[in-house]
């Protein structure tokens, strides 16, 4: 008897130092965030009374057009396309399912370059006007505005909806769609009665990552020369050497980001959008007339092209006329960094995914729920702010750790860690870990604990239940998390642009730099490189879906 | 005859092989048919093809002398006028009973609405969403939605599966008072000869 006691109170210990771990590595990648906002104190400056008067108004004004009009476009597109791939009967419908993931890969500052390249007077298109002697306005050309990053936008984010919504009734309306019909319904009411209200939540988990991107996006603002939050921050950044406006603006992001969440819930109510066990069968497409199908196939080839192939074919025709000027050597060390920075993170933040959703399973709700908002901490704030907090971070670790430094080399610098490769790693850890660990720990908590307890039974410790058992079996939701944190990495700009070190250049800053010097043509090599990673990565990705729903 | 379904013949793919080959019945109007059969035998899939919502069967089926599949015959489901009540019951969540309810109602007559929740045993429930209510009574919330559309053929997929032990012979008995009361054509699957046995006038196995 006695032992029995020894041996659960020795488990019990066991399991809260594994907790303990859990919480100590959930805490460590949010630690840069809590180190912006630790500053929010510091009382005003001039250079803030004066960004305040001169500059916040119009910050906050195109900011407010320019996410409000592409949420609203972006639900448009997501919706239309969600529905249309999932409900009707169309040729080429389950190509299209595809086709739609597709705009992801494209990094909207490429598409912006790509644009602006293509509508500007040397452009193809009013080239092509003038050859026919087609007498036009050139301004109505000029995309370089907010209207301009609108549509921009929303063809690079409109997949988020599109990918949330479709999950969603692929999962859980076939059930009703069904009972619909039966009751007398046509596809347009059901539209209107029944898919519209159902897609309420993952339309607003869709459009709460478009407003993070637009939050975050650096790239198109700063190339259309657009007064933003995020343009303030670089410029407060680089122009003033300042934080404090960053950080202030920061903090005011995430108090926008917080109404819009209660505002959403408040609506919401008691209303529930799922219900009953989530087993469904796949909808039955309707079959819709020709001249609807022929529609709808039309409208979604229009945004495929738009979204991304007009903007590949031109980079492919750009590349192959600077190909003469490309520097081999320094292409290669491009996608050398680029793959080295980008999978070292993916590296790391599988291992924090797996460490924290394999021991999460067995915490309590509210320690489930303070670990999960901070694993989203990162993803829910602009890249540009955890940049600052990264940078404060290291700063900080760099004074702490330089005696130990001059111990090794008395002529050592005293900033070592904040200038190295490392703080560029650790905060795209920190700002995309939310995407790896979301997939990892849906994954686990699918399988539930049914195979630790049985591992433990047959006398195999959980570390050694997770490697001999869990992990072989999460072995695709494993690739799925890398190539998901993979993609968003390699399209990643604002982090790269602030934290890498001088002289480091990736695949995305280089695009960015050679564009900004108005060198179009050269910028298209690394930029297509840039796709195709990702584009191999979305095969590899949607090869492992395909595969996984033959499986069940 | 209300029902009647003539060399039907169904299979999903090759792979998985014929689940109907040939297979006919008949169902007299106002009389209640159980198709029994254990799991995979295609008692669902049966259903789900009278409603019109699996295609690319062969055979006739005819409703009340109306053919809705055959050569060349294909009415949609939101045009056969039945009505399928599934195992999860497919309340829509975001609705209040009273507005599922509602929802296929022809004309938005309220004796016939107050009749079924009278019937149903729902009345003081009508303001609360599914979530809210016990699995008997949704389940009973389902079937009021379905014959507040006045389907001229009711089928059931399982009505019991999804409730508990307990409430099962007491959702038994309203579910027989219910069709007793409507005398509409009815036929449903189940697993379970004791619920056949009590509701049917006629049991099928397939």
């Amino acid at each position: 008897m006695k032992q029995t006691i020894k041996t659960a109170g020795f488990l019990i210990t066991k399991i809260s130092r594994g907790h303990l771990l859990t919480y100590f590595a959930a805490i460590f990648v949010s630690v840069p965030i809590f180190f912006v906002f630790r500053r929010m104190n510091i009382s005003g400056s001039e250079i803030w009374d004066h960004f305040k008067t001169f500059l916040l108004p119009d910050a906050l004004k195109n900011t407010f057009v320019i996410l409000s009009l592409t949420l609203l476009v972006s639900s448009v597109i997501g919706v239309f396309a969600a529905t249309a791939v999932e409900f009707f009967d169309f040729p080429l419908r389950r190509l299209f399912k595809w086709l739609m993931y597709l705009p992801l890969i494209m990094p909207p500052y490429i598409s912006a370059y790509v644009y602006s390249g293509m509508l500007g007077y040397t452009g193809f298109i009013q080239k092509s006007l003038r050859g026919f002697g087609i007498n036009y306005d050139p301004a109505a050309f000029d995309i370089m505005n907010s209207a301009g990053a609108v549509y921009i936008y929303s063809l690079a984010f409109f997949p988020y909806v599109y990918a949330t919504v479709r999950s969603f009734l692929e999962n859980h309306s076939a059930d009703m769609i069904e009972a619909s019909r039966l009751l007398g319904c046509g596809p347009f009411k059901i539209f209107i009665k029944v898919i519209l209200p159902l897609v309420r939540i993952p339309l607003s988990a869709g459009l709460s990552l478009v407003a993070m991107e637009v939050l975050s996006e650096y790239g198109v603002v700063s190339y259309f020369n657009i007064r933003t939050i995020t343009t303030s921050i670089f410029g407060s950044w680089f122009g003033f050497g300042d934080t404090l406006i960053a950080i202030r603006l920061s903090f005011y992001v995430l108090l926008f980001i917080l109404l819009m969440q209660s505002i959403d819930a408040f609506f919401r109510g008691k209303k529930r959008y799922t219900l009953g066990s989530g087993r469904s069968h796949p909808i039955s497409p309707v079959k819709i007339k020709r001249v609807s199908a022929a529609v709808i196939f039309l409208l979604l080839s229009l945004i495929f092209l738009t979204a991304f192939l007009v903007i590949l074919l031109q980079l492919i025709f750009w590349s192959i006329s600077a190909f003469d000027k490309l520097d081999f050597i320094s292409t290669i060390l491009m996608i050398r960094n680029s793959l080295f920075v980008n999978l070292s993170a993916v590296f790391l933040i599988l291992l924090i995914s797996i460490l924290i959703a394999h021991d999460q399973r067995w915490l309590k709700r509210t320690g489930k729920l303070v670990i999960g908002k901070l694993t989203q901490l990162g993803y829910s704030i602009p890249g540009a702010v955890t940049a600052i907090g990264v940078i404060s971070f290291f700063v900080f670790i760099d004074e702490r750790l330089y005696p130990f430094y001059s111990l090794i080399d008395p002529d050592t610098k005293k900033l070592v860690l904040s200038t190295s490769v490392v703080m560029l790693i650790f905060a795209l850890v920190i700002r995309y870990l939310a995407v790896g660990f979301n997939t990892v720990a849906s994954g686990f908590s699918k399988i539930g604990t049914k195979f630790s307890d049985a591992a433990a039974v047959l006398g195999k410790s959980k570390i050694k239940g997770l490697f001999l058992v869990e992990l072989p079996l999460l072995k695709s939701t494993l690739l799925s998390a890398a190539i998901l944190s993979f993609v968003d990495i390699a399209r990643e700009l604002p982090l790269t642009l602030m934290l890498r070190p001088f002289n480091f250049n990736t695949l995305a800053s280089r695009v960015y730099e050679y564009a900004n010097d108005e060198r179009i043509h050269e910028a298209s090599i690394p930029a297509l490189i840039l796709i195709f990673l990702s584009l191999i990565g979305i095969i590899i990705f949607s090869f492992i879906k395909t595969s996984r729903r033959k499986r069940t | 005859m209300s029902l009647n379904i003539y060399g039907l013949t169904f299979a999903y793919n090759k792979k998985t092989g014929r689940i109907f080959d040939d297979f006919s019945i008949e169902v007299k109007e106002g009389s209640v048919l159980a198709v029994l059969g254990k799991s995979g035998s295609g008692k669902s899939t049966l259903l789900r093809i009278i409603a019109g919502l699996e295609t690319g069967a062969t055979g006739e089926i005819h409703i009340k002398g109306r053919m809705c599949q055959g050569k060349g015959v294909f009415i949609p489901p939101e045009k056969r006028n039945v009505g399928l009540v599934v195992q999860d019951y497919a309340l829509f969540p975001f609705m209040t009973v009273e507005q599922n309810i509602r929802f296929g109602m022809k004309n938005k007559d309220s004796d016939k609405y107050s009749f079924l929740i009278d019937l149903a045993h729902l009345n003081g429930l009508e303001k609360r969403y599914p979530h809210e209510i016990s699995g008997g009574q949704q389940q009973r919330a389902a079937l009021c939605r379905t014959l507040a559309a006045e389907p001229s053929l009711l089928l059931l997929d399982e009505p019991f599966s999804s409730l508990d032990i307990e409430l099962v012979s007491e959702v038994r008995v309203s579910l027989k008072e219910i069709l007793d009361n409507n005398q509409l054509t009815t036929v449903f699957v189940t697993h379970n000869m004791d619920d056949a046995r009590f509701l049917a006038d006629d049991i099928v196995e397939l």
